[in-house]
């Protein structure tokens, strides 16, 4: 428990001075791992850490959904979701906001990256918001918040690698996040509308009506027809959800070929982008796993569980504190490093919790569950300053937008993200009612 | 030039591997519902490829600078502190990617001497160590001089 502590202070004090996350993580492991066990069981646990992360059959989700997400993202089907969402909610006040969100959303669903939905979408809904003099701080903060919905509405890369690291069923984890994810669109709606009604300046009307091309419609049931294909070839039993991955892109790329909205650089793109994400992704797995090495080496679930059965701490205690633990941890790490580094420590104790008879009395249930709260967390950590990733890819994407306003215009958001978390925790059925 | 060009080289062959990848399941999923003959050692393929996937383009990541880091700091501190920090980074990363290289090599060799290969397409495992390995020691080199060049 003490040398976990102490790693865990060395960890930060290198992430704070710019080391990357993977190889902090895998320094202090593989350290700690030597300081306990010797140098040479070390390196060979570091060795057959490097070597086998790349050659697991259901990691290669990453990379295929990823590639899915970027095609799309360069095929212009998002300029179509956009415009039909506006269609929708046009005439009112906010619209652009509204179809901001709604389409973010839709994009989710076709998408398993948070951070892929914000940078696309920001590329098509920024610059309408900007014609008709939305404020900065609402148009970018409808965008940064829009994009976190990425990997609560399946597929969801975070959801595949919490099943892998906790050996849940990742058909149902995509589907526990269905209804999670339709509450975010609407809190987020709901957020868009009492924002603008508060303060009507961020907001002007909006004169000229959407007009939708041949290309834009096809891009929503192109959208739709994906989804609909991921979700029949996994509930009909056509094939497995890590084939769906493989499967997504080559209906993505059909789609986008028959679009013809995807010329060469496009695509060469989409590969460029989706190797280097998944090789970044990969390299903060492999840290991950250095690092949980050692913490389990050093008994640190172990020790977290007797001290729940210490002190007779009540479930649902527990299950707070440990929401308490990803908010606070959000606001330094990155999503994908918090689940790795927390879900193997935190797992074995949630599926311990005796939460009494009901929707909560099967442990495996309980982990489905418990999912959809760290993934509506960490999607909250993503807008979280000061290290809100999501506010990231969007300063890269519009750097003159100061981040004070972003974050200024995420305040609504943020509101409905605790409440909407408040509810999922408070009401496990809606998370497990479809499973 | 050789970095850029070597860059250029990665980034074809990542691409190749990410295609054959997607194939591998397009073939597989395909032929097992139309032509009721599934690929045999898809699994397997589906590993391999993945494995030399992840360490081609490990360093098109430290060359683009694109691993995930902390930069809170930096609009905080002065230039000087943040230039030294980036350097101590860079060089933190480096040893611990050269550490990865030496390992992998380590592995390598046991698997040779071993000649352990896969279960079901019996590929030998020990190129693939190797590739890891020399894939670190770029991933290291092109880290470092994004450090040195950088602020």
């Amino acid at each position: 428990m003490t040398e976990s502590l102490i790693a865990l202070v060395i960890l930060l004090s290198l992430v704070f001075a710019r080391v990357p996350i993977a190889f902090a993580m895998a320094l202090v492991g593989g350290l700690g791992f030597a300081w306990m066990r010797g140098i040479e069981p070390a390196g060979a646990m570091v060795g057959s850490a490097v070597f086998e992360t790349g050659f697991s059959y259901s990691l290669s989700v990453v990379p295929l959904f990823i590639f899915m997400g970027n095609i799309l993202a360069n095929s212009g089907i998002a300029h179509g979701l956009f415009a039909g969402a506006d269609r929708l909610f046009g005439r009112m006040r906010g619209g652009l906001a509204l179809a901001t969100v709604l389409s973010c959303g839709g994009f989710s669903a076709v998408s398993g990256s948070s951070l892929a939905t914000a940078a696309t979408m920001s590329r098509v809904a920024m610059p309408p918001m900007r014609k008709f003099g939305y404020s900065d701080s609402l148009a970018a903060g409808s965008i940064a918040a829009g994009g976190t919905l990425g990997i609560l509405i399946p597929p969801s890369v975070i959801m595949i690698i919490y099943g892998l690291l906790t050996e849940s069923d990742i058909g149902k984890l995509f589907i526990a996040g269905l209804i999670p994810g339709a509450i975010g669109v609407i809190f987020y709606l709901l957020a868009v509308v009492i924002a603008v009604r508060v303060n009507p300046k961020l907001a002007p009307p909006v004169t000229e009506p959407a007009s939708m091309t041949r290309r834009d419609t096809l891009g929503v049931l192109g959208t739709l027809g994906l989804f609909a294909f991921i979700m029949i070839g996994i509930y009909g039993g056509f094939f497995t959800p890590i084939e769906a991955a493989g499967m997504g892109a080559i209906f993505s790329l059909v789609l986008a070929l028959a679009m013809r909205s995807l010329g060469r650089e496009g695509f060469s793109a989409a590969c460029v982008e989706t190797v280097i994400s998944s090789a970044m992704i990969f390299a903060i797995i492999i840290g991950a796993e250095i690092f949980s090495s050692f913490a389990n080496f050093a008994g640190l679930p172990d020790a977290l569980v007797d001290m729940i059965y210490d002190f007779d701490i009540s479930p649902w205690a527990v299950i707070g504190m440990m929401v308490m633990i990803y908010l606070v941890m959000g606001c330094v790490f990155e999503s994908l490093s918090m689940i790795l580094l927390t879900v193997p420590v935190f797992y074995p104790i949630v599926a311990q919790l005796d939460f009494g008879p009901g929707p909560l009395a099967d442990p495996e249930n309980v982990l489905i569950w418990f999912a959809v709260v760290v993934v509506v967390v960490t999607e909250i950590s993503l807008i979280t300053p000061p290290v809100g990733m999501n506010v990231f890819v969007l300063r890269a994407t519009l750097p003159d937008i100061p981040l004070r306003t972003i974050f200024r215009g995420i305040i609504p958001f943020w509101i409905a993200d605790i409440l909407r978390l408040t509810l999922l925790v408070l009401v496990p059925t809606l998370s497990l009612w479809l499973i | 030039m050789i970095a850029a060009r070597l860059e250029t080289f990665l980034k074809g062959l990542a691409a190749l591997l990410l295609l054959a990848l997607m194939a591998v399941t397009g073939v597989d999923v395909i032929g097992r519902y139309l032509l009721n003959t599934p690929l045999s050692g898809a699994f397997e393929m589906t590993e391999l490829l993945l494995g030399a996937l992840v360490f081609v383009a490990l360093p098109l990541v430290s060359r683009a600078g694109a691993h995930v880091e902390v930069d809170l700091l930096v609009e905080l501190l002065p230039r000087p502190v943040t230039r030294v920090l980036g350097l101590f980074a860079a060089l933190v990363s480096a040893a611990v990617l050269a550490f990865f290289a030496w390992q992998l090599v380590r592995l390598g060799l046991g698997q040779l001497a071993d000649g352990s290969r896969s279960v079901s397409l019996g590929v030998p495992f020990a190129p693939f160590a190797f590739l890891g390995a020399a894939a670190c020691m770029l991933a290291a080199l092109f880290g470092l001089i994004r450090g040195l060049r950088n602020d």
